[in-house]
């Protein structure tokens, strides 16, 4: 009798363990190839990609995902307050750019590694890599700019993204210790600290009305399309590094603060716009403005 | 299946069944939303390492989700969030109801021989919807990775640090600390943030009166933009550097010397010029 009651609950415990909807010992809700493949990550995640996470809550990858196309997007948020962990392994599509030659990404496409649709209100993304996406990598920016009452807050922390035909990281509130290479744009955010953008088609790092601090932007827009390393708008960027890019070290949309900064460029320092003053100050390079 | 085989796998079942005080693999505690008979606040009286395995969520705006009593005590949300009834409207936000006395995490009342709580860790979650604070900290606490939304009160108010949290569309402030680095308010009731020692690389956008309050601090490569009071506004003596502030309806960098002190601002830039105060 007893022999079989615990029989019984052994294979209770057994079932639980299988990967469609499978939950780590922490509670955290596991994603891998086998779970996309299967749907029902959350309510409404139709088998196949793009999995839906539709349920406010923690989510882990436990294998990389390998997406068919440039137009399939990987993970999609519709719901409120997710933290997804990726966990050290990457999102992965087809997409490859290079920046000889001919420059660009091939294929492009519509397909995103992680992006947040309406209704997602808070999300946070962190440690690994999304790679060869046809549009953007990361893309936790609703374009609201932060007006709407219900807006989006996106961060991304400790990630690599490369080969992604748009942006490799755009999330609007905070970029940290993550790195953007040879992808369409590289990174996009309010806050940007201790980040790495380099090989990049076009700007390196976008900053709006935020802060970019101990971050490095290099080689991007080799073609010299006109990006700068680093784009401000209404935005104090200190202690950074922006070096051989195409045309422009800085890009500055005014009032803006560009101080102690490392700056070589081919054309120009720091350029900067708008009837307001800027300040430029203390910075390395020859200041060409 | 063996009987042993059988026995071990069932037990291991059960125990992963239990709702809360449940000990990780790491060997850290691992806290669940309560039955109704052990219900709210879940009170962590002994130091140690807890983490959160599932989201919580309180049934009124007078319940405290989480109440810690002892120092040395490292709380990681894991991801998860603690969720209340409380909705604040407007945008930037300028009410919130219900309103209550309930907190997402709080820690005010000291272990027993000491005077305040101490080292009180509390990362990587979200603090939604409580009537009262989202996060108080008394001591030397630190936040890291929280997000505060619509909270009755102040979002994050931690004696000690904050870094890398976002704080929006709280009822009062978004953020007040001592240290305050790497942080974004957004549209919250008050100022955005409330910095009393140092802040660097922080945001604070569309709040309803000033977007960062300097209060005897030094502060530097802060932006703030659209705020509805003043952009910066610091109380003398502190020093502000390298700052961007913007489209404030009030004045976008405002120095307030009261009596002999005063404050320093260089190398900063905005669209009106500094405003000094002297009383």
């Amino acid at each position: 009798m007893l022999n079989r009651l615990f029989d019984r609950l052994a294979s209770v415990c057994l079932l639980a363990a299988i990967p469609g909807g499978l939950y780590a010992v922490d509670g955290v809700v596991l994603i891998n190839q086998n779970t996309a493949v299967a749907g029902g990550v959350t309510p409404g995640d139709a088998p196949g990609f793009p999995v839906t996470i539709s349920q406010s809550g923690s989510y882990r990858l436990s294998g990389n995902l390998v997406v068919p196309d440039a137009n399939t997007t990987a993970i999609e948020i519709t719901a409120g307050w997710v933290t997804i962990d990726l966990n050290g392994f990457s999102i992965i599509g087809p997409t490859v750019c290079t920046t000889t030659a001919t420059p660009g990404c091939s294929p492009t496409g519509t397909g995103e590694g992680i992006v947040a649709r309406p209704g997602a209100r808070s999300v946070r993304v962190f440690n690994g890599t999304v790679h060869g996406m046809g549009s953007n990598g990361i893309d936790l920016d609703i374009p609201d700019n932060f007006q709407a009452p219900n807006f989006t807050i996106g961060s991304v922390e400790n990630v690599t993204a490369d080969n992604n035909g748009g942006f490799g990281i755009s999330a609007n509130a905070g970029v940290f210790t993550s790195v953007a290479f040879q992808n369409g744009s590289g990174i996009e955010s309010a806050i940007v600290r201790d980040s790495l953008a380099y090989s990049n088609l076009a700007a390196g790092i976008t900053v709006l009305a935020g802060t970019a601090i101990g971050d490095s932007a290099f080689q991007n827009d080799l073609s010299m399309m006109g990006n700068p390393g680093i784009i401000l708008g209404d935005a104090a960027a200190i202690n950074n590094s922006s070096v051989f890019n195409g045309d422009l070290g800085f890009g500055a949309g005014c009032p803006s603060v560009v101080v102690n900064n490392n700056i070589q460029s081919t054309i120009e320092d720091v350029a900067t716009s708008d009837n307001a003053p800027c300040l430029v100050a203390n910075n390395s390079g020859v200041n060409r403005q | 299946m063996s009987y042993r085989l059988s026995k071990t796998l069932a037990c291991a079942c059960i125990l992963a069944a239990v709702p809360s005080g449940l000990f990780a693999v790491d060997g850290v505690v691992l806290i669940s939303q309560p039955g109704s008979a052990q219900g709210f606040p879940i009170v962590i009286s002994q130091p140690g390492s807890y983490r959160l395995d599932s989201n919580l969520v309180v049934p009124d705006a007078n319940t405290t989700a989480i109440q810690i009593t002892a120092s040395n005590v490292n709380l990681d949300l894991n991801g998860f969030g603690i969720f209340g009834p409380t909705v604040c409207s407007g945008s930037p936000a300028t009410s919130c109801t219900p309103s209550g006395s309930g907190t997402g995490v709080l820690a005010t009342n000291p272990p027993s021989g000491t005077s305040t709580p101490g080292e009180i860790s509390v990362f990587n979650g979200t603090v939604h919807g409580m009537g009262n604070f989202g996060i108080f900290i008394l001591g030397p606490g630190r936040a890291e990775n929280i997000n505060a939304d619509s909270n009755g009160s102040t979002g994050i108010a931690v004696t000690g640090t904050v870094l890398k949290c976002v704080a929006t569309r709280n009822g009062s402030l978004g953020i007040a600390a001592r240290i305050v680095n790497d942080s974004l308010a957004v549209q919250n009731a008050s100022s955005g943030m409330e910095i009393l020692a140092s802040g660097t690389g922080n945001s604070a956008i569309l709040n309803h009166a000033d977007g960062i309050v300097v209060f005897r601090a030094t502060i530097s490569a802060n932006s703030a933009f659209l705020n509805q009071g003043d952009g910066i506004n610091a109380m003398c003596p502190s020093i502000v550097l390298f700052s961007a502030a913007t489209h404030s309806t009030g004045n976008d960098i405002v120095l307030n010397s009261i009596g002999p002190d005063t404050c320093a601002s260089f190398n900063n830039a905005s669209n009106k010029p500094a405003v000094i105060i002297t009383n």
